[in-house]
C-alpha cells in the first residue's frame, strides 16, 4: 500500500501496454470459452448426498480419541490495560484442564498482515495475540479455559474476574472522520486518482446530483460457527480448520509456531459458509497454542455472539457521489470519495471506488478513500468486498440524476457506456454491459416501467422497476502449485489444495 | 451456565405453589429468559416451567376473546378468532421475532420480556440501573437508537420490545393474574411501569403472582384496524417505531379510535392524547397530524434517537389515513 507499489504497479502496466494483447493471460478471450466440454452442465453435486444425510464432517465434528474443549473470555473493556486477572475459581472448577492468559501464553508472533503481494501472509489483525496485558478493541480475547467438556468450560471462563483501566477510544465513526488517513494505493490500484478537474465540471455542469450514502456495519455470519479441532503429534500439527484459505494458513501457522511447512496440515474438507469472514483469526492460535500445552486434541468452537465479536466484518461507509451531466445526460464530471474504516492493526480497505473507475465515460473524474481508525476488530474482505456497497452508491446517484433530467434510468446508462477505460484508455478484453441492458429489459418487460413512483400497487405492496449494474474487478491472485500424476495405465491425477464453501469446488473440478 | 434447577407446574397452583421464591423464574417459551441467564443477566436459582398451563384461545360467554398465558405466539396469530376479530394482533405478532422463535414464545413471556437494550444485556461492560439499580446508565450518551422518546426516565431509557403487546393495549386487553389469593384482573396499560427511579421494577406483577390469562374484549375499533412496523431491516428486527391503530367511522367523523405506540417507551405506549383530540372529529390526514403532534408532543429524544419524533408522528398519521381510506 505503498508509492513504491504504486510505482511498480504503474510500470508493469505501461510495460505490458506495449506487450501485443493476445501475449497476455487475459488479452483476449480464452479460447476454450467456445470448447467448455462438461462446464456448464447441470451435473448433481458429488458431496449433495453426504451433505443431506449428515455423513459431511466439518471442523467442529471430527472425534478425536481424549478431545478436549476450550472457550475464550471477550474483553468487557473497548480500550485499556488488564489490572487484575483472578483465574483461581475457574482453575479449581471441575473438569479444568488450563486457563490460559497473557501471563502463561507462549510467546507467539502475530501472522503477517494480508497483502496482495505475499500469498502467505493472510492475517486480519497484527495486534498480539494474548502477549500482554493491553486490550485495543471491544471482545478481543483475554483468556481462554480448556477442560474435559464445552460445558465445563464454558462455566469455568464464566467464573474468570478481571479488573482494567479503561482508556479514552474511538468507537464513533462520525468522530473518527475526523482523523482519516489517506494511504497512497488501495489494494493494487493508486487510491486518489484526479483526472481532469471534476468539481469545475460539477459547478457548471446544467445538471447534477450531489449526494451522501451511508452504509451500515455488516458482521460475517456464516451458519457454520468458526471453529478448528487441533491434534499434535510431537511437532507435527494437524489442524481441521473451517477456512477459506488452507495453504496460506497452514504457511503461516507453521511460521507462528516455528514449524517447516510440512510440518502443518490444515484440512478442510467442508466450510460452513465462509464469505471472506473464514480467515485466520485470534482463535486459531489460541487453540493452538492451548492443545500444545495441555498435550491434548482440543476443539474450539466460537460462540455466535463470539464471532461478532473477534471476526471482522465490512466497514461502514459514507460515500459522496456526484455527477454532473450536459443536457443529453452526459456525464461531465464523475465524482465518488468517501471514508471506510480500517484500524492501523488491519489491511482490509473497503474498496469502494474500484467499479466507479470503469463504469461510465466522464470528461472529469475525482476520486478518493480515506481510511478511519476506530477501535474495533479489524475489518476484513466481506462477499463483494467493496464494490457491493460501492455499486450502491453509485448506481443510486446515476438513478437520482435519470429522475432528475426525466430520462429512462437504462437509456442514461446506455449513454454514458465508456468504449475503453474512461481513465487510463486501455481496451477492454470484453466488455457487454450494452447487451446486458437490452436482454435485460426484454427479459423484465422494462416497458411496463412507469417512471412515477408509487404508482403500481400489489394488495397493500406499492412495486415498481429499478435497474443497477454491478462490477467487480478481475483480479489474477499469484498461483496456486498443483500436482498432475501421469500414471502408467494412462490415467492422470491432479492434485490442487483448494476450499469447499458451498460452491461446489469438487463438482466442477471433476467436470 | 450456572447450575440451575428445573421444575415443571402442571397447574396454575402449581406454578402458584412453586414459583414464589425471589431467585424463581417462570419459564414459558425461553426465547428471551434463556439467552438473559446465558448472558449472565438473570441468574435464577430454579425455572418453574409454566409452558404446560392453558393454550386456550377461547370465545367466552361476553364476546370477549380469552388466550391462555401459554399460547405460543404462532398460535396466536394462526387462530380463526383472531384473525377474524382482532386482525391486528395478528398482524402484530406475526410482525415480531422469526417463526422459529414464534413457535417457542408465549403470551405471559411476550409480556414479561425484558429489554433488548444492549446495555441491560452487556452484564461484563456495562452500568445498567435496570440490572443494577442505582449504578447508572450507559445508554445515556450511547448507542441509542432503539431506545424510548416518550415517558423516559434519568435512570432508564429502554424501551419494551414487544409488537404484540401494542396491538393488544390498543385492543383494551385485560390480563388476569393469580395467586395464592385468586385470581385478579388487571387492564394492560396500567400492568408496565414506567422507570422512574425504578428501573428494574417493570410491571404490577407481585412476586407471588404469574399471568394465566389475557383477556380481548368486543371492540368496535378492531374490524377497520392494522399494525405497522417500522424497522431496519424487513424481518426479524426490533421495531424503531411501531403503530397499532383501529377506527370506527360514522360517515366521515371518527365514532371511536384505539392507538398505541411501540419501540418508543418502557411499556406499550397507548396514544390516549391522539385518541381523545380524534374522538368525534373528522377523519382527515390534517386531524390524524394534528392528533401525533400532540401525542408527541412532550417527547424528550436523546442523542442518537431525535428521529424517532418525526417518524412516530408521521407513522402514526400514515397508518390512520391509511384506515380511513379502506372501504369497510
Amino acid at each position: 500500500m505503498s508509492r513504491v507499489q504504486n510505482v511498480i504497479v504503474g510500470s508493469v502496466r505501461t510495460a505490458l501496454g506495449w506487450v501485443p494483447a493476445q501475449w497476455l493471460p487475459g488479452g483476449t478471450p480464452d479460447p476454450l470459452i467456445g470448447r467448455r466440454g462438461e462446464v456448464g452442465r447441470q451435473a448433481s453435486r458429488l458431496d449433495g448426498e453426504i451433505k443431506v444425510q449428515g455423513r459431511a464432517r466439518f471442523s467442529a465434528e471430527v472425534a478425536l480419541e481424549k478431545l478436549c474443549y476450550a472457550t475464550l473470555v471477550h474483553g468487557a473493556i473497548t480500550r485499556g490495560r488488564i489490572t487484575n486477572l483472578d483465574t483461581d475459581a475457574a482453575e479449581a472448577a471441575p473438569g479444568v484442564l488450563l486457563v490460559l492468559t497473557h501471563r502463561n501464553m507462549p510467546r507467539v508472533a502475530s501472522p503477517s498482515l494480508i497483502s496482495m503481494t505475499d500469498p502467505t501472509a493472510t492475517g486480519n489483525s497484527s495486534l498480539p495475540i494474548l502477549q500482554d496485558d493491553q486490550v485495543h478493541y471491544n471482545g478481543q480475547v483475554v483468556a481462554a479455559v480448556v477442560a474435559e467438556t464445552q460445558e465445563q468450560a464454558d462455566h469455568a471462563a464464566s467464573l474468570i474476574a478481571i479488573d482494567y483501566v479503561a482508556e479514552a477510544a474511538e468507537t464513533r465513526f462520525e468522530n473518527a472522520k475526523a482523523g482519516a488517513r489517506v494511504i497512497p494505493s488501495l489494494l493494487i490500484e493508486r487510491d486518489h486518482l484526479s483526472f481532469g478537474r471534476a468539481e469545475r465540471e460539477l459547478a457548471r455542469a446544467p445538471h447534477q446530483v450531489d449526494n451522501l450514502y451511508r452504509t451500515q456495519w455488516q458482521n460475517h455470519n456464516a451458519i457454520e460457527l468458526h471453529a478448528l479441532t487441533v491434534a499434535w503429534a510431537g511437532d507435527e500439527l494437524t489442524v481441521h480448520d473451517t477456512t477459506q484459505m488452507i495453504a496460506a494458513e497452514a504457511a503461516t501457522l507453521a511460521k507462528l509456531f516455528g514449524l517447516k511447512r510440512e510440518q502443518v496440515r490444515v484440512l478442510s474438507p467442508f466450510v460452513g459458509g465462509g464469505f471472506g469472514g473464514k480467515g485466520l483469526w485470534d482463535h486459531q492460535v489460541v487453540a493452538i497454542a492451548a492443545a500444545r500445552m495441555v498435550g491434548r486434541p482440543l476443539r474450539l468452537q466460537l460462540s455466535r455472539e463470539g464471532v461478532y465479536r473477534i471476526i471482522g466484518g465490512r466497514s461502514p461507509t459514507e460515500q459522496r457521489v456526484a455527477i454532473g451531466a450536459d443536457k443529453d445526460g452526459r456525464f461531465t464530471a464523475l465524482l465518488h470519495d468517501g471514508w471506510s474504516v480500517m484500524p492501523p492493526y488491519g489491511a482490509c480497505p473497503e474498496a469502494y471506488t474500484l467499479g466507479t473507475r470503469a463504469a461510465y465515460r466522464a470528461r472529469s473524474f475525482e476520486i478518493l478513500q480515506r481510511h478511519v481508525d476506530m477501535a474495533v476488530v479489524p475489518n476484513t474482505f466481506m462477499r463483494a468486498p467493496g464494490e457491493a456497497i460501492g455499486t450502491f452508491a453509485l448506481e443510486s446517484a446515476v438513478d437520482e440524476l435519470a429522475h432528475a433530467l426525466a430520462l429512462d434510468p437504462i437509456e442514461l446508462r446506455l449513454r454514458n457506456l465508456p468504449d475503453k477505460h474512461p481513465i487510463t484508455g486501455a481496451p477492454f478484453s470484453q466488455h457487454a454491459p450494452a447487451k446486458s441492458w437490452a436482454d435485460g429489459a426484454a427479459r423484465f418487460g422494462w416497458e411496463r416501467r412507469s417512471a412515477a413512483p408509487g404508482t403500481r400497487r400489489d394488495g397493500e405492496w406499492r412495486i415498481g422497476m429499478g435497474c443497477g449494474s454491478g462490477s467487480f474487478p478481475y483480479i489474477r491472485m499469484p498461483g496456486a502449485a498443483v500436482r498432475l500424476t501421469v500414471r502408467r495405465n494412462g490415467t492422470v491425477a491432479l492434485a490442487c489444495s483448494g476450499q469447499e464453501m458451498g460452491m461446489g469446488t469438487a463438482t466442477v473440478l471433476a467436470q | 451456565m450456572t447450575p440451575v434447577s428445573y421444575l415443571r407446574a402442571d397447574s396454575v397452583a402449581d406454578a402458584v405453589r412453586l414459583g414464589g421464591g425471589e431467585s424463581h423464574r417462570l419459564l414459558g417459551g425461553g426465547t428471551n429468559l434463556v439467552d438473559l441467564m446465558r448472558k449472565g443477566v438473570e441468574r435464577p436459582a430454579t425455572l418453574v416451567d409454566v409452558s404446560g398451563l392453558s393454550t386456550q384461545i377461547e370465545d367466552a360467554a361476553d364476546g370477549s376473546v380469552v388466550i391462555g398465558a401459554a399460547t405460543r405466539n404462532s398460535a396466536v396469530a394462526a387462530h380463526p378468532l383472531v384473525r377474524t376479530r382482532y386482525p391486528m394482533l395478528a398482524r402484530a405478532t406475526l410482525a415480531g421475532a422469526s417463526a422459529q422463535i414464534r413457535n417457542m414464545a408465549t403470551v405471559g413471556g411476550n409480556l414479561l420480556q425484558r429489554t433488548r437494550c444492549l446495555y441491560f444485556a452487556d452484564a461484563a461492560g456495562s452500568r445498567c440501573n435496570k440490572r443494577d439499580p442505582g449504578i447508572g446508565c450507559d445508554a445515556q450518551g450511547g448507542f441509542t437508537r432503539y431506545h424510548a422518546i416518550l415517558g423516559a426516565s434519568a435512570a432508564c431509557i429502554a424501551t419494551h420490545p414487544s409488537d404484540m403487546a401494542v396491538a393488544l393495549v390498543a385492543l383494551d386487553a385485560r390480563i388476569h393474574l393469580a395467586s395464592a389469593a385468586g385470581v385478579r384482573v388487571v387492564p394492560l396499560i396500567d400492568f408496565h411501569r414506567l422507570p422512574g427511579d425504578r428501573p428494574d421494577v417493570e410491571t404490577v406483577l407481585a412476586p407471588d403472582e404469574l399471568i394465566v390469562a389475557v383477556e380481548l374484549p368486543p371492540s368496535d375499533v378492531a374490524a377497520r384496524s392494522s399494525y405497522r412496523k417500522v424497522r431496519d431491516r424487513a424481518s426479524y428486527a426490533f421495531a424503531l417505531v411501531s403503530v397499532a391503530a383501529g377506527l370506527a367511522l360514522d360517515g366521515d367523523r371518527i365514532a371511536d379510535v384505539r392507538i398505541a405506540l411501540g419501540g418508543i417507551a418502557a411499556k406499550p405506549w397507548r396514544a390516549l392524547r391522539a385518541e381523545a383530540a380524534l374522538r368525534g372529529g373528522p377523519a382527515t390526514a390534517a386531524a390524524f397530524a394534528r392528533a401525533a403532534e400532540a401525542e408527541l408532543a412532550d417527547a424528550t429524544p436523546v442523542p442518537g434517537n431525535e428521529f424517532k419524533v418525526p417518524l412516530a408522528k408521521r407513522t402514526l398519521a400514515a397508518v390512520l389515513t391509511e384506515l380511513s381510506e379502506v372501504q369497510a
